[in-house]
């Protein structure tokens, strides 16, 4: 088994298809790089001279108005009106800073990327699982294969791993490109570079949840190749289902929006998410008129992950059946 | 190798079913080079297959060294070594690489990789690419792949496919030196003049069916005198007195020639005893091409009994 996996490792770290998903990856962390770049650049000297003169003026309406605007708010933070918040009632007055376009620190930078570059990466991550499949099957590679390590069951499970750990590099590449960029661009433009434990721990526990979305995409790629063999089908599997499940379903049957992958990930990677189902009953003052109202419906990380476990379970099934029964030609 | 009333069918996208092979016995005997002749789609490359493992027949049994193959093939794979079809490897890898992927599965050292790639005098352009290999070359990898586990049988299917004379005669020279090395090589053909060359033994099937086997000698004339054909200057004296022995004798051009007979002296006695000297006596092979199509030609429908008087069985 460990030769198998030794043999699949290498095949697919030297499978060309499995570095252009991590060059195309990398472009996409890039990209991320120079938006955060953009993003976080010195104000001009325009946007800087229009900031002071707009300060000079908040100055002056300070000075007229500041001291009953620190009394109003002190009032409001004494009856609770910021629900506990500290309104900040001692730093009102205008600063420089509030007429320059906001330039965010890295921590900052990182949040807003958690999810856009997680979603990147798991595509990526699931383009490897399907490409590594399929290709063994385009190329007739599978059955010179099959001729050396009969045992389907080992050779299904030893691409299902080595498909796991080439997706995990591809996954990492432009992970570390983003966090490396947009700590040099933070450090560049001096926007700050501290991201204080707190923060850092929940970043890390984000990223590690699209890590496992990314793994779970892996196998549902491999299941999905090994059950149709070819990447165009799996793509057509892919693009039904988006069109199908996750677009027209919750149109159809509202009540059915806990199936969709994209509410299951994005309960699994926020914790929790929820979704409206009208509930309509017979109205009592119109007949043969309903009244309707909209009852939220919470799904949390555990049902997220189990429903979208049981669909990628499904298609692993599904892909060791058709290799365990189907002839290889 | 055994193999007893193997049955595969296939649907088409029309639900029509196709017997690919129907009801075949095969044995092959150990050493030497067993062609398994016959013409394009009667069903070979789907017994190779199903000698692999890698289609599952929907009925019969097939043994390799004793041993009940898919079921436990893999007790038994160690001593295969197998091309089915055209070569296939990872195109984008070198032919070394590819080799010590297959070695690495198998748990073979590297230096094995190197000797049979020596072997098949490939060592010098181990290092290109897979996908800027001639064809010639491919096979030739092919090959070397199965030499890897250095096993006891080899499985050729279509080996010379496409390959030019040069490569053709290297591909015969190694599966006849393999075969002299005390393996055994099961050669899938469809061209006549590879089965005549390297084969010891041959089995004939057609539309899925076997229609003959034994040695080449037996498939050519049933291991009996070949025809003789006789050069004279009286053809109406010399057809008189062979005839006379009970031989059949027709004219073909200038010549006569005599089935039946014992063979070339014994036409020699008979034509000198009545006073006939003969220009020419010579033993006339019925060529392989000519027992071919008469085996595998109008063959029998998958799924009826064959109608071909080849000999099925026979030779070991």
């Amino acid at each position: 088994m460990s030769a198998l996996l030794r043999a699949e490792l290498a095949r697919a770290r030297a499978r060309p298809y499995v570095w252009g998903v991590v060059a195309v990856l990398t472009l996409g962390a890039v990209g991320h790089v120079l938006i955060g770049w953009w993003d976080t650049r010195p104000p001009t000297s325009a946007q800087v001279t229009a900031a002071s003169a707009a300060l000079v003026a908040a100055e002056d309406r300070w000075q007229e108005e500041g001291s009953a605007l620190v009394a109003q708010c002190v009032e409001r933070q004494g009856t609770g009106g910021g629900d506990g918040v500290d309104l900040g009632c001692a730093d009102l007055a205008p600063v420089l800073e509030q007429f320059l376009p906001y330039r965010p620190g890295l921590a900052h930078l990182l949040e807003q990327r958690v999810t856009t570059v997680g979603l990147m990466v798991v595509i990526g991550m699931l383009m490897t699982g399907v490409g590594l499949v399929t290709a063994e099957f385009a190329t007739g590679s599978m059955s010179t294969w099959l001729t050396f390590a009969p045992r389907r069951g080992r050779v299904f499970v030893s691409k299902l791993v080595a498909a796991c750990a080439a997706s995990a590099v591809v996954a990492l590449v432009p992970v570390l490109v983003v966090v490396a960029g947009l700590a040099a661009v933070s450090a560049l433009h001096g926007t700050g570079t501290a991201v204080d434990a707190a923060t850092a721990a929940a970043l890390a526990g984000r990223a590690a949840r699209w890590f496992a979305v990314g793994l779970g995409a892996t196998v549902l790629g491999v299941g999905l190749g090994f059950a149709v063999r070819h990447a165009a089908a799996v793509t057509g599997i892919v693009v039904w289902w988006i069109a199908a499940v996750e677009s027209t379903l919750p149109l159809v049957l509202p009540s059915a929006r806990w199936l969709p992958l994209s509410t299951n990930i994005r309960a699994w990677t926020a914790g929790q998410t929820t979704y409206d189902v009208p509930s309509c009953v017979a109205d009592v003052n119109a007949p043969g008129g309903e009244v309707c109202r909209l009852v939220a419906h919470t799904v949390g990380a555990g049902q997220g992950a189990l429903v979208a476990g049981t669909l990628v379970a499904l298609a692993v099934a599904a892909g060791w059946l058709s290799f365990r029964l189907r002839d290889v030609t | 190798m055994s193999v007893r009333g193997l049955r595969k069918t296939y649907r088409t996208f029309s639900l029509r079913q196709v017997v690919a092979v129907d009801h075949l016995d095969l044995t092959v005997p150990a050493g030497g080079v067993h062609a398994f002749l016959g013409p394009n789609g009667s069903g070979k490359t789907t017994t190779i297959r199903m000698l692999l493992g890698l289609v599952r027949p929907d009925a019969g049994t097939v043994h390799l060294f004793g041993t009940p193959v898919p079921s436990r093939l893999p007790e038994v794979v160690g001593r295969v070594g197998a091309i089915v079809e055209n070569p296939k490897f990872v195109p984008g890898f070198s032919g070394r690489r590819n080799l010590r992927l297959l070695a690495t599965a198998v748990g073979v050292p590297d230096t094995r990789v190197e000797a049979v790639l020596e072997r098949v005098g490939l060592r010098d352009r181990g290092h290109d690419q897979f996908q800027r290999y001639s064809l010639g070359m491919k096979q030739r990898l092919a090959i070397a792949a199965t030499l890897l586990k250095d096993p006891d049988l080899l499985i050729f299917d279509e080996p010379t496919n496409g390959l030019d004379p040069a490569g053709i005669r290297d591909v015969r020279a190694t599966m006849r030196g393999l075969a002299d090395e005390g393996r055994t090589v099961l050669v899938s053909s469809h061209i006549l003049a590879e089965v005549e060359h390297v084969a010891d033994t041959v089995s004939v099937v057609a539309r899925g069916r076997l229609v003959a086997q034994g040695t080449v000698a037996d498939l050519l004339g049933g291991g009996g005198a070949a025809d003789v054909r006789v050069g004279v200057a009286d053809h109406d004296h010399a057809e008189a007195l062979l005839s006379a022995c009970g031989w059949q004798v027709r004219r073909v051009g200038t010549a006569l020639l005599v089935s039946g007979s014992p063979g070339g002296a014994q036409v020699n006695e008979v034509l000198a005893r009545g006073g006939l000297y003969a220009h020419e006596v010579a033993a006339v092979r019925r060529d392989l091409e000519a027992a071919f199509l008469e085996l595998t030609g109008p063959g029998p429908a998958p799924g009826s009994a064959a109608t071909t008087g080849a000999p099925v069985g026979g030779a070991r």
